[in-house]
């Protein structure tokens, strides 16, 4: 049995910030990833990180932009904080030998983002999210951490609301391991892929929080999933918000600006939500070009500029969309982007469950309630990574050693076992398939009580199927598709949450739009949604929205 | 869009099932825009599951899914099938090299790729004068141009995979651990800096070869080897004695001395002592009058040949 005082699941941003924290609180800790950490999906961010560090900026400004970002629905406790301790987090990491990009005088630089109503994103370049993802890679190395690389968990063992540790399979040799540990912080990241149409890397399958789910806690807000505006068409391949920052247009096929319709003030710098409802409108009322792209027009920021600041954007829309932006417009259109929901968790990352801690996409905090902000995402992960470090440090530190059922290892091992041995049955990617087109198509942008209706049920048909899934590989030694079948298995989970949250909430708040009733209701929907497994699927309850000093008022950019 | 059968010969190996691998063909309809990430995806999911390789982005910044595409290191992601059919006919993809062992198929052990970036002290060695402050160190873009662009690296071991010095020499430590060494050394705010150069002589800075596959495999354009120049550099000003450092002493005296390359002293200066292992071929050369001469008579216009020096500096501090 390997043992840990605390064991971090997911090696991004979130989980190797809180693995620091820990280590340099004195726990044994180790982090264990189905990838080498290198590869973690925080690498992909862009565009760049939130801190209110100009004088004429305040982290109060930054707060009131992320609580009405977030369509109210954000708890402000959580919101505050994170504003207040975003310089220092910021400044820690330059300090760890960030590249950040600079200002002619040597300052960190700062662009505009959406939603913010000041230029408060700091950035290197288009690729952030790689540079800070080294940088703290390169700290986890320095503290001499202990990473499990390609282990994938499996399952996390909570017994009498204890968190014993958890299972997990060494993807190499198949070997399915018992890790026991005094606490467990999930940092895994979010559930992009349980549609088809995202920019999630392929592994982005909410893991983390589908094995909290399964393990009793309750999920919360899981209905609120973000639409990026700006994605290449087909691939879905992410161009940054940066794009827009600098000064990016988005134009329908009338040649027409139309943001100034949906946002005449901040146009395409209004919030994620906004825009990306904007865009498909356009689609939708024939206004697109081949019913499902609009154009991004870059060209005016001229080759020197596109160079310097969007390096990345130039070559990802050369190389996966075939069009240079110095001189052509770029096809985009919305995709999944981001997990709003997941752990419910307090200020210090601790799950209803003890012993149990959360950070980052996997975690709601929540300080994004309805729609994040671009730019708090990378904010959210250091700063509450390193707060759900130290909680469970200290909290391993006084807590007594817990026993780990040894059943729980038996019956995961007997679990996989199976799923190898079945000769014929369903392809794991067939359903996947399915269930990201019925996910995109009738729990998107766009959601009515009768398109969701039918999501329900093809979800629920596609779970049946799912119990009769085959592998098709039983070879132990790293078995790719089997990770793959059970990332299905988890996304399934999630699927059915996500619907059920949505199908319940009869509003319109955020990033969750319903035809069918498209106005905010404050009155009765000004909560968060909790959803708990059970025999018959999600039950669902509600808690308040902590709000400190900024009343919900109507939303306009 | 138009579309074309390709042939993928996958190199095949389970050592769950045999000892031996083998190399196994698939037919994959293709498209112009499709990569070979794509066209794997399709067989492992139309065709054959038990097919292995890793992936994550898809996108180009990750570095999991390199592998040998028709014999050269690339990341799948980044390869149109379209582009390789049409200049090789097939597409072979194999495991990346200079690593092992192969775990199984298209994925290898990448722990001797890690050690070697491990033995670089690969982080910023910063004792914060400024730490608990809110205060950012002050640095223009242009400080940090070479450490951004090194920065780029997503190790994906493409470089390593295609270097050719590592096949002889595994002391060599590779193109981008010493990328990484040099993204610190350039970094104004290391406080090790250019002390780090010194000890590069042991990981074997000057066993690389100058083959250019590192520049050429990258898919992020970091240039290993330009890093590799630029640490020879500030080595062989800092005094370096080691063989590789006065091959180059010799030449460059050579040249500026006669204006033509005195192959005898080029090689006295540079073994020194280690050539009595050679002895009986000196001898062998000497009577039989092959040895060069130790004598080079300087070029008439000599003054042209040394103000080549010059530029070549100038050039460099622009």
């Amino acid at each position: 049995m390997i043992k840990h005082d605390i064991v971090i699941v997911g090696a991004g941003l979130a989980g190797l910030r809180a693995a620091i924290e820990a280590k340099e609180k004195g726990a044994d800790v180790a982090v264990l990833s189905k990838l080498h950490p290198v590869r973690s999906h925080s690498d992909q961010a862009q565009g760049g990180i939130n801190a209110s560090l100009s004088e004429d900026d305040s982290w109060e400004k930054h707060a009131f932009d992320t609580v009405k970002g977030s369509d109210y629905l954000a708890d402000q406790d959580a919101v505050e904080l994170m504003c207040k301790d975003a310089p220092r987090a910021i400044i820690e990491l330059e300090h760890w030998g960030a590249l950040f990009s600079r200002t002619e005088t040597g300052r960190l630089a700062q662009r505009p983002f959406g939603g913010a109503g000041f230029p408060r994103t700091c950035f290197a370049a288009d690729k952030t999210g790689h540079v800070l993802q080294t940088t703290i890679f390169e700290q986890v190395k320095k503290n001499g951490v202990h990473v499990y690389e390609e282990w994938f968990a499996t399952s996390l063992v909570v017994e009498d609301n204890v968190c014993r540790g958890l299972t997990a399979i060494e993807i190499v040799t198949g070997e399915v391991h018992g890790v026991q540990a005094k606490a467990v912080i999930l940092a895994a990241g979010g559930a992009g892929r349980v549609y088809n149409r995202t920019t999630n890397s392929l592994t982005t399958t909410g893991d983390g929080i589908a094995m909290a789910y399964n393990a009793g806690v309750p999920l919360e807000d899981m209905e609120f999933v973000q639409f990026h505006p700006t994605t290449l068409c087909g691939s879905n391949i992410l161009i940054s918000e940066a794009a827009r920052g600098e000064g990016g247009y988005l134009v329908n096929s009338l040649g027409e600006r139309f943001m100034k319709k949906y946002a005449p003030d901040r146009m395409e710098l209004a919030a994620r939500d906004i825009v990306a409802r904007a865009e498909e409108t356009e689609i939708r009322e024939g206004r697109g070009f081949e019913d499902e792209c609009v154009h991004l027009d870059l060209r005016h920021l001229g080759e020197a500029k596109i160079n310097e600041r969007l390096p990345t954007i130039r070559e990802l829309a050369v190389y996966f969309g075939g069009v240079d932006p110095v001189e052509e417009l770029i096809p985009v259109q919305p995709a999944q982007h981001y997990t709003m929901g997941g752990v419910p968790t307090g200020l210090d990352g601790a799950a209803p469950v003890e012993g149990l801690y959360a950070a980052g996409e996997c975690a709601c905090v929540s300080v994004h309630g309805a729609n994040r902000l671009g730019g708090n995402s990378l904010l959210d992960t250091i700063v509450f990574g390193k707060r759900a470090g130290a909680k469970a440090a200290e909290y391993a530190k006084e807590a007594s050693v817990v026993s780990f059922p040894d059943i729980a290892l038996k019956e995961e091992t007997q679990r996989i076992e199976t799923l190898l041995n079945r000769k014929e049955g369903v392809k794991a990617s067939e359903i996947k398939k399915a269930l990201g087109s019925t996910m995109f198509d009738k729990v998107g942008i766009f959601r009515h009580k009768r398109e969701l209706e039918i999501a329900k049920r093809n979800v629920a048909a596609l779970k049946r199927q799912f119990t009769n899934v085959c592998v098709m590989d039983s070879s132990r030694r790293f078995n790719t598709s089997l990770i793959e079948t059970l990332e299905v298995g988890f996304a399934l989970d999630l699927a059915e949450v996500i619907i059920a949250s949505a199908l319940a909430r009869r509003e319109s708040r955020g990033a969750h739009y319903r035809l069918d009733y498209p106005k905010r209701d404050d009155t009765k929907w000004l909560k968060h949604t909790l959803a708990v497994r059970t025999a018959e699927g999600p039950k669902l309850s509600y808690k308040p929205v902590t709000i400190t000093r900024w009343q919900p008022e109507e939303r306009g950019y | 869009m138009k579309t074309q059968e390709a042939v993928f010969r996958i190199f095949r190996f389970n050592p769950e099932l045999s000892e031996k691998p083998h190399y196994q063909t698939f037919q994959v309809k293709i498209d112009n825009r499709m990569t070979v990430l794509d066209a794997l995806e399709d067989i492992k999911h139309e065709q054959d599951a038990t097919l292995t390789f890793r992936r994550s982005c898809r996108s180009g910044i990750c570095g999991s899914c390199a592998m040998k595409i028709n014999r050269l290191a690339k990341l799948a992601c980044k390869t149109r099938a379209k582009t390789e059919m049409d200049n090789h006919g097939e597409i072979l993809v194999e495991p990346m090299e200079n690593m092992s062992p192969i775990l199984r198929d298209l994925t290898v052990d990448m722990g001797e790729f890690w050690r070697e970036i491990d033995r670089g002290t690969p982080w910023l060695v910063w004792e914060e004068t400024l730490a608990g402050t809110i205060k950012e160190n002050l640095l223009t873009n242009q400080q940090q141009r070479v450490p951004d662009t090194l920065a780029n690296c997503i190790m994906c071991g493409c470089c390593f995979s295609d270097c050719v010095s590592r096949v002889f020499d595994k002391n060599f430590t590779g193109p981008a651990s010493l990328a990484k060494i040099h993204r610190f050394v350039a970094d104004p705010r290391d406080e090790v800096g250019e002390k780090r150069v010194p000890t590069l002589v042991e990981m074997g800075l000057w066993s690389c070869t100058h083959c250019y596959f590192c520049w050429s495999q990258c898919p992020r354009d970091v240039r290993p080897v330009a890093a590799i120049s630029a640490l020879r550099i500030l080595s062989f000003n800092a005094g370096d004695t080691n063989q590789g450092a006065r091959h180059v002493r010799a030449f460059m005296n050579s040249v500026k001395g006669t204006g033509m390359l005195n192959e005898a002293r080029l090689y006295l200066e540079t073994m020194r002592w280690t050539m009595l292992r050679d002895l009986d071929l000196i001898v062998k050369m000497a009577t039989r009058g092959k040895a060069p001469s130790l004598f080079v008579r300087p070029i008439p216009k000599i003054e042209e040949a040394r103000s080549l020096f010059q530029l070549t500096r100038g050039a460099r501090q622009k």
